[in-house]
């Protein structure tokens, strides 16, 4: 409080505390006209059409794009928001409302529409779809119609024995050859690894697992005697192998139970190598997105790109202003330890082998060019001496809203049918099905909800 | 390209006639972070990478993860404090706003904002108007404590004034129970009401303040401050609902301010120093 007292004549006893009541500030005049704020120049890497995006939707956009590199500041190429394939992007947001905030600004990958659909050749589907929306039509089990270009796309209605809302999961799906036109299939699921809310396009089953943890590979050291080690995950009983890498011993009377793996007593020190498909989370398994990708090429889909549910949490640990977390979500990361050595940083994930990244003097650099780890250094930072173990890391729970969360981050790049497993369309508020629906309709896909794969046979096999 | 190669262009390219180039930056995601390998907040800056915003504009944090750009003003309907947290991404000033305001002491913001005299302050987190300008803030006397007794003939105002540094001085208005003992103000039918002070922290001993009764049957208490090219004054809506203005403070300075509300008190022996 600021106290003034001018009074030279007088006493005055003052222990007043008042109260006063701030309702509204408002600027009459001298507020900017507008503001701007303008992304760095992008590299996409290689030349593709990209349709930026600003939040909230209505502000002001511009970009201009070039496949020649440019400055952030230089006069040309000129703002006239292209459209093309450019591999350089530079995009500014302005809004000229007082009240309004820029949230953010996104370059979305956006798909080349000329004669054919751009680099995609796959696979279409039959399904039993309880919901499912085409571009600006939708109907209720099913639907017809044509992309504007290329041949019409159907997806017909396939009966099949599904009677009760209170076993959603119980009822079919199947896969046929589509001759009309060839798309990519987006499965969207739940994982235990993988980027999250991202297009991963696998190109077989072996590639599906390694992406998304449908298959972990551990070295365990055993000393002497050793009758048992365990693994993170519990362990698929029909998906597991075990070798022995060093020690010169055999395995014998091996047994797997939970997340344990038991054997006779080992007579020297050695490493095994434990290679298994962690079984499902049974509240979970109709959405498990490796079996999901295994059905689908099973089923004779080409194509094929997995989708990890995002709102999970990723591992970290701070320290001395310091951050670092895992790159991906999930539990497998916990238990990592970052170790900043004077010459060098080393990152150990649970069960792999440690990594080593040589100091440099650009650390930011170095700091980029980490697999397992981002690193978020303080302010002004120099080398420190800390060494952090990584905790707190989870999936997300594959739900309703983990999938509304999915449809605001994610969009496919390409026109194709997105299916969402596990989950009909009575089993998800409707604001989760009008924001797949308003996704679709800007990215010209099929949305096929409640789909399952509890049918196929040896899915974590 | 190396970080050797790209320290090498960054700093020797214009001595060999190729024009300095800023490496292009890999992400596609500015103001909120989802994905670390991809996107980066407004306000990131690693080397030369960052985003620019214009001169009206402030970056500021939500979380940790997330933040924005606004105009660099001070508009304000006084939603809770240190939050609101929500809605996130609503795009709305006062909605998920939680570091604009830096709050000292335990001001009552459920509705509105309570300032209390003499614990209280809340100021905004960056500054603004770089040239002229008028603001106007809605604001009015609620209740007090305490006691205040005096000799007659001195003057005394308690409440909360909004204030700001400009060229070394300090300028406030804001609104005050006021007391002048051994007069009876028609307006306020007693010794003592709600008033508008101004004054002008010239230096630590020179002050330079006036005041604007506030009648009671007034419910409309507003007050502006307004900057023309160096010059300063201020403007206290009255009961008929016309703006009576100081004198104006001539070439007291230029550039931005970084406003407040404050505490205040006055206590002088009536002698009007300034009107």
């Amino acid at each position: 409080m600021k106290n003034k007292n001018l009074g030279r004549y007088g006493t005055v006893n003052d222990t007043y505390n008042v109260s006063v009541r701030v309702s509204s500030v408002q600027t009459v005049s001298g507020a900017p006209g507008s503001i701007t704020v303008t992304t760095p120049v992008v590299d996409l890497g290689l030349p593709l059409l990209v349709r930026p995006r600003v939040h909230p939707s209505g502000l002001g956009l511009q970009w201009r794009a070039s496949n020649s590199p440019f400055n952030p500041w230089d006069a040309t190429p000129s703002w006239s928001n292209p459209v093309g394939e450019y591999r350089y992007w530079q995009v500014r947001a302005t809004t000229t409302g007082i009240g309004t905030l820029i949230e953010r600004i996104e370059l979305k990958l956006a798909v080349v529409l000329s004669g054919t659909i751009y680099g995609s050749t796959s696979v279409s589907a039959t399904m039993n779809a309880r919901y499912a929306a085409w571009g600006s039509t939708g109907g209720n089990t099913g639907v017809s119609g044509d992309i504007s270009v290329g041949p019409a796309y159907t997806c017909e209605i396939w009966l099949d024995s599904w009677t009760n809302f209170g076993t959603p999961y119980d009822y079919r799906h199947q896969f046929i050859s589509n001759v009309g036109m060839e798309v990519p299939l987006y499965v969207i699921g739940w994982a235990y690894d993988g980027d999250v809310a991202k297009s991963v396009y696998v190109s077989n089953i072996d590639e599906a697992y390694e992406a998304f943890g449908g298959v972990l590979t551990h070295d365990i050291p055993l000393s002497a005697g050793a009758t048992s080690f365990s693994v993170p995950l519990k362990i698929s009983p029909v998906g597991w192998t075990i070798s022995v890498v060093s020690g010169g011993f055999a395995l014998r009377n091996v047994v797997v139970s939970g997340n344990t793996v038991r054997f006779g007593a080992v007579p020297s020190s050695g490493v095994v190598r434990f290679r298994y498909h962690p079984a499902p989370p049974s509240d979970n398994h109709t959405a498990y997105l490796p079996s999901l990708l295994r059905a689908a090429f099973l089923l004779g889909c080409r194509h094929v790109v997995g989708v990890r549910v995002p709102g999970g949490a990723v591992a970290s640990a701070s320290a001395a202003g310091w951050t670092v977390m895992a790159r991906r979500e999930g539990v497998l990361y916990n238990g990592t330890v970052v170790q900043f050595l004077p010459d060098r940083l080393e990152v150990s994930v649970p069960y792999r082998s440690k990594r080593t990244y040589p100091r440099q003097s650009d650390m930011m650099s170095m700091f980029s060019r980490i697999e397992e780890v981002s690193v978020i250094p303080p302010s002004h930072p120099s080398w420190p001496g800390l060494t952090l173990t990584l905790s707190g890391g989870y999936s997300a729970n594959y739900n309703p809203a983990s999938l509304l969360a999915l449809a605001n981050l994610w969009t496919p790049e390409l026109p194709g049918v997105v299916l969402v497993p596990g989950m009909g369309l009575c089993d998800v508020l409707k604001y989760v099905a009008e924001a797949f629906v308003s996704m679709m309709q800007s990215a010209r896909c099929m949305v096929v909800f409640g789909t399952s794969v509890m049918h196929v046979p040896y899915i974590t096999g | 390209m190396s970080w050797l190669t790209q320290w090498f262009q960054d700093w020797f390219g214009d001595w060999f006639g190729r024009r300095h180039q800023i490496p292009p930056v890999p992400y596609t995601r500015y103001g909120r972070v989802f994905d670390q390998s991809t996107d980066r907040l407004f306000g990131f800056q690693e080397g030369s990478w960052q985003c620019e915003v214009s001169s009206g504009a402030v970056i500021l944090s939500r979380t940790d993860t997330d933040d924005y750009v606004r105009m660099r003003v001070p508009d304000t309907d006084c939603p809770p404090l240190p939050e609101p947290n929500a809605p996130l991404d609503s795009g709305l000033a006062d909605e998920a706003e939680p570091n604009r305001w830096q709050i000292i002491g335990t001001p009552n913001t459920s509705n509105k904002w309570l300032i209390k005299q003499q614990t209280d302050q809340i100021q905004l987190a960056y500054t603004c108007y770089s040239g002229d300008f008028v603001i106007e803030v809605s604001s009015d006397y609620v209740s007090k404590t305490g006691t205040c007794t005096g000799d007659l003939g001195m003057w005394t105002w308690d409440g909360v004034a909004l204030m700001f540094e400009l060229g070394g001085k300090t300028f406030g208005i804001g609104v005050t129970w006021a007391h002048k003992f051994g007069l009876t103000k028609e307006e306020w039918g007693g010794q003592s009401g709600r008033s508008y002070l101004w004054f002008v922290e010239l230096t630590p001993s020179d002050l330079a303040y006036s005041d604007v009764l506030i009648p009671n049957t007034q419910t409309d208490v507003r007050y502006r401050v307004q900057r023309s090219g160096s010059n300063i004054r201020f403007g206290m809506l009255n009961s008929l609902g016309n703006w009576e203005y100081s004198i104006w403070w001539e070439s007291v300075g230029t550039g931005e301010i970084q406003i407040r509300w404050e505490g205040v008190r006055l206590i002088d022996n009536g002698q009007v120093i300034i009107e």
